[in-house]
């Protein structure tokens, strides 16, 4: 119930948003937001899949880069573009899966960076194509993304309904499959569960919305970097789901508003705020090993588990 | 009666170990086959063979008249092969109702249904499947949380929701409480009954063997070497050499000097809580050792015997409780520190050095020079000398498994910490170590031997202690132990 009302009311906040806050914080709220849907996307394989994505920047980048080139080489409509740049994340998810499915643990992680490397050297040096580490900027889009308040609705709605297509996908049979899976992939093997399948759609989902989060940096920033698709990118997702909580659906969202406010607002009186983001992950690693949203939602569990106790109180064994 | 699984001439390798070579047998459908044969025998990779968890090397597997033996896992499952493992193999962090749900939702090949609630599918069956199980009290707990006993009777449930009509099971009682025991019984009993399941499963219990197997197949150093109805493979002659009749072995019982427990205390143990994470596994447990003595701790599987040792030397300290070695407190040292003290341990899973010759693997463990030379080891285990050379990965089972005792010995240990030392040798070797750690004892070392065998460990030891549920359950000599028909029972299923 309450959490129904929680929602409700942050559902307003995002509505009300660019009618209250000053145009700087609503442009923040919507890189939290795109950066939110990026860590959520990562943390569909990694907390509920139980896969070492390492290099979950590659798809955001290849999503922001599809826009990006397909607008102003190929002089594609924004919104041809816009749709090219996820299903170009999950082709992408879908080719390097295929091989990291085949590997295990720490080598999926490590044929994932050296693929991921390759994308990011291509975009870095195609200068014709890519703009080579230049980037490319002043990306023309429809008037209407011209303005603060229409890239922040794009961003807002495609975000909201991207968060609760992957809510679905994480409540769906195909979920609790890949729960079972990140738990005891033997196990799941020997009740006739494909494995190497389920992990392979679950890296093209993600890979998927993770584009999503890519052409919608694109009609935010107009712009696009190789750094998009640099490994220090991925390790910042991956930061961001351990500190939101990375067996929970809302941690990674609350760990990319950690890291992005801090880079913002405390980036804007220190350059040393990476400082602050290490000392609190020292904090977060031995304070709350399962981070911000997994302490929480522990707690909880606990208050609920104690005062429903009377009801259940037949089910104690003796 | 129609053929259900075949299996024929299989083998196995593992890095040149040859786990099983030559294995067949068959189930018809309807029927309850049991393998029995001695730990290491090559069961349990059999198994793997016949559920597609391992691929063979040789050999053919036949499944409802259809070739099986290159089909993956999962596709077999789908066929109707289903199966448990022998160390419980649940989803720990699921609830109990997710994970038998999750079975229920691959058996419905929903696993790619994406953008509906999980809770729309397969929800009865899946509350059937606890029902005939009975967990459904438990439904909500995570599945790690359960005891030992329920993550095993999960293990089944889970078999269960690929609506199998093979179902097979790897050692499915081991380290369940009697009743456990007795109701996991009737249940395959029943589901076999009822609906005509067919069954495979392997046991050491032999009561549950001769009580619920229809045909006994028995393996021995990976070949079926015999099969029949119960009546017919206990009275087997070859069967009871290679198998049964490891039990009783000749040799009168070596009582110590110090037999009846008084001379020095050497080790003292007080009131041990123990944890795995979560899971408390130790209950104040107490034992004592005097210089001189050999002691028997016995218990089944999963009754803490392990996890008592380990908790002396250190390798998984305890919450709560003192362990003193004359006189020393060691509880917060390292293991390597209490090894340095004089405590030598042989762990039940061997653990020698791969990669390094036999030679290196005893020089790596010098500690301090004493009786123990390399030439006193090498005579009281020939082979050793015969293979000094040879690495430890080409060593077979047993003699992997006097290489860990050998190793343990040329640290010159005071006392001797020995974890299932009989466990996976051949009945044959079993009685030339019964006969090694007879002359050990001669020597004046002092033993604390862990042991499922329990035969062997009351004609080594003086007096001991009989562990169940990580609780110490009984104390005393082994005359009284054998007088004791209560504890035998209940707690070493004698």
């Amino acid at each position: 119930m309450s959490g129904r009302v929680l929602l409700g009311l942050a559902l307003a906040a995002l509505a009300a948003a660019p009618a209250v806050l000053p145009p700087f914080f609503v442009y923040l709220l919507a890189l939290v937001l795109v950066t939110g849907l990026l860590a959520t996307s990562l943390n569909l394989v990694l907390g509920y899949g139980g896969l070492y994505q390492f290099h979950h920047g590659v798809f955001y980048g290849i999503g922001a880069y599809t826009a990006a080139v397909g607008i102003t080489r190929l002089g594609w409509p924004a919104w041809l573009a816009f749709l090219a740049g996820p299903l170009a994340a999950g082709l992408a998810g879908l080719v390097i899966g295929f091989f990291c499915v085949r590997l295990s643990r720490l080598y999926f992680g490590m044929l994932q960076l050296s693929l991921g490397s390759f994308v990011w050297i291509v975009a870095l040096r195609w200068y014709p194509v890519t703009g080579g580490d230049n980037g490319i900027h002043g990306i023309p889009l429809p008037p209407v993304l011209q303005t603060l308040p229409g890239a922040y609705a794009l961003v807002a709605g495609a975000v909201v309904a991207s968060l609760a297509a992957l809510r679905a996908v994480v409540r769906s049979p195909f979920g609790l499959t890949l729960q079972a899976i990140r738990d005891n992939p033997q196990r799941s093997e020997v009740m006739g569960v494909d494995v190497r399948a389920h992990q392979l759609a679950a890296i093209v989902l993600a890979a998927f919305f993770a584009g999503v989060a890519g052409v919608l940096y694109v009609a935010l920033e107009r712009s696009v970097f190789p750094s998009m698709l640099f490994w220090v990118l991925s390790l910042e997702i991956l930061v961001m789901c351990l500190l939101g909580g990375w067996f929970t659906f809302s941690g990674p969202l609350v760990g990319a508003a950690v890291v992005v406010g801090l880079r913002t607002l405390a980036g804007r009186y220190t350059e040393y705020w990476t400082l602050m983001l290490g000392v609190l992950l020292i904090l977060l690693i031995f304070f709350l090993p399962e981070g911000i949203m997994g302490h929480l939602q522990r707690r909880w569990n606990a208050y609920r588990a104690l005062s429903a106790r009377p009801a259940t109180a037949g089910d104690v064994r003796g | 009666m129609a053929e259900l699984l075949r299996v024929e001439d299989l083998h196995r390798s593992f890095n040149g170990f040859p786990a099983v070579r030559g294995a067949s047998l068959s189930v018809q459908a309807g029927e309850v086959v049991a393998v029995i044969g001695p730990n290491g025998a090559g069961k349990t990779t059999l198994f793997n063979l016949v559920t597609g968890v391992l691929l063979p090397d040789r050999g053919r597997v036949v499944f409802a008249g259809v070739d099986v033996t290159r089909w993956p896992a999962h596709r077999r499952c789908r066929a109707g092969v289903s199966r448990t493992f022998q160390i419980a193999n649940v989803f720990p962090r699921l609830t109990v109702f997710d994970n038998v749900h999750a079975a229920c939702l691959a058996h419905a090949r929903k696993g790619f249904e994406l953008f509906r609630p999980a809770s729309r599918f397969a929800v009865e069956q899946a509350w059937e499947i606890l029902e005939v199980t009975g967990l459904r009290g438990q439904a909500h707990r995570l599945a790690g949380t359960l005891s030992h006993g329920d993550q095993r009777i999960l293990e089944i449930a889970l078999a269960l929701a690929s609506r199998p009509r093979l179902l097979v099971l790897d050692e499915p009682t081991a380290g369940m409480s009697p009743e456990e025991t007795a109701s996991t019984l009737q249940l395959i009993a029943r589901l076999n009954r009822d609906h005509g399941l067919s069954v495979l499963f392997c046991e050491h219990d032999m009561e549950v063997v001769f009580s619920t197997a229809h045909r006994v197949v028995v393996m021995h150093q990976g070949r079926t070497i015999a099969s029949g109805p119960p009546e017919q493979v206990r009275a087997d002659p070859e069967v009871q050499r290679a198998y049964l009749g490891g039990e009783e072995a000749e040799g009168p019982p070596v009582r110590s000097q110090a037999a009846g427990g008084a001379g020095k205390p050497m080790l003292q143990v007080e009131g041990l809580h123990t944890y795995y994470g979560l899971s408390h596994v130790l209950f104040d447990v107490s034992l004592q050792v005097q210089e001189g003595e050999a002691v028997f701790l016995l218990g089944r599987n999963g009754a803490g015997k392990s996890t008592t040792l380990k908790s002396v030397v250190g390798l998984v300290p305890p919450r709560r409780g003192a362990v003193r070695y004359r006189g020393r407190d060691v509880v917060g040292l390292a293991p390597h520190a209490v090894a340095q003290l004089g405590v030598g341990y042989v762990p039940d899973d061997r653990r020698i050095f791969p990669d390094l010759t036999v030679w290196e693997n005893l020089e790596v463990a010098v500690r301090r020079h004493g009786y123990w030379t390399f030439d006193r080891v090498f005579e009281l285990f020939p082979v050793l000398r015969e293979k000094r050379h040879h690495r430890g990965s080409h060593l077979s089972g047993g003699e992997q498994k006097m290489l860990a005792i050998a190793r343990a010995l040329v640290g010159n240990p005071d006392l001797l910490l020995l974890d299932e030392p009989m466990e996976g040798l051949a009945p044959r070797l079993v009685r030339v170590l019964e006969d090694r750690i007879r002359q050990l004892k001669a020597t004046g070392l002092t033993v604390l031997l862990a042991e499922q065998n329990v035969g062997a460990a009351l004609r080594l030891a003086d007096r001991g202690y009989v562990i169940d549920d990580g609780r110490i359950r009984f104390e005393g000599t082994v005359e009284e132990l054998q007088a004791n028909h209560e504890v035998r029972r209940r707690y070493l299923l004698l």
